[in-house]
């Protein structure tokens, strides 16, 4: 079992305060807490894109991704823009520029039909990357980043 | 076994008084003071596993955000 002394660190109160508010309000604003949050409850359902052609995007070769994105919930959360990354077989990874050229507004829960979301990076690579939206949504005081799985390239394990 | 949750605050005052004051109690009494002590105990218990349960919930989520800050860096 745990020792002696482990269980009296624990038990110190300025430990177990702290340690609760860590968990409740300093965990869940940094990255692998809005992941967390995304992964178990996230605000839009990965999709599968209908549409991927390439575009010149200012003189980068990029790609047009399109289809229809399922959004779960919409209570107290704000889209606050998408996140990119390109991904090697050692689990490397480095941010692409991702946009959505659509209007973005706001939008009830559901289905939502997009047509121009914009990745920067040529479609034959696009098998390696994977894709977040970035949600701000509600919790208890403040407010707190959702990181929601949208797209898994099928050359990623 | 006796229900604890059925002592009325009477009988609560009635059990305390006794012990207080060195009177002998009776097999039901004795059973209640029993429960109530095994009730104690659980509930402490309880209390250690949770306290124990957040304390290394920070730890090991600290230990992940430093990971991530290391390795973005």
């Amino acid at each position: 079992m745990v020792s002696k002394k482990v269980e009296r660190l624990a038990g110190n109160k300025l430990v177990f305060f702290g340690a609760l508010l860590w968990m409740v309000f300093g965990f869940p604003r940094t990255d692998p807490g809005a992941r967390l949050h995304g992964f178990f409850n996230p605000v839009v359902q990965p999709f599968t894109p209908t549409l991927v052609e390439a575009v010149d995007d200012g003189g980068m070769s990029s790609t047009r991704l399109g289809g229809t994105i399922v959004k779960l919930r919409n209570r107290g959360c704000v889209y606050a823009g998408t996140r990119w990354y390109l991904h090697d077989e050692y689990d490397h990874s480095a941010p692409v520029t991702s946009t959505f050229r659509d209007a973005v507004g706001f939008t009830s829960p559901g289905e939502v039909l997009r047509e121009k979301l914009i990745i920067g990076i040529a479609p034959e690579r696009l098998g390696w990357t994977r894709g977040y939206v970035m949600h701000y949504c509600d919790w208890l005081v403040f407010d707190t980043p959702v990181l929601s799985p949208l797209y898994e390239g099928e050359l990623l394990e | 076994m006796v229900r604890i949750r059925a002592l009325s605050p009477k009988e609560t005052n009635t059990l305390e008084d006794k012990i207080t004051h060195g009177e002998p109690l009776s097999a039901v009494e004795l059973a209640k003071v029993r429960e109530m002590l095994q009730l104690q105990r659980d509930f402490e218990a309880y209390g250690r596993l949770g306290r124990l349960f957040l304390f290394f919930s920070a730890i090991g989520s600290a230990i992940w955000v430093a990971w991530e800050w290391f390795r973005g860096q």
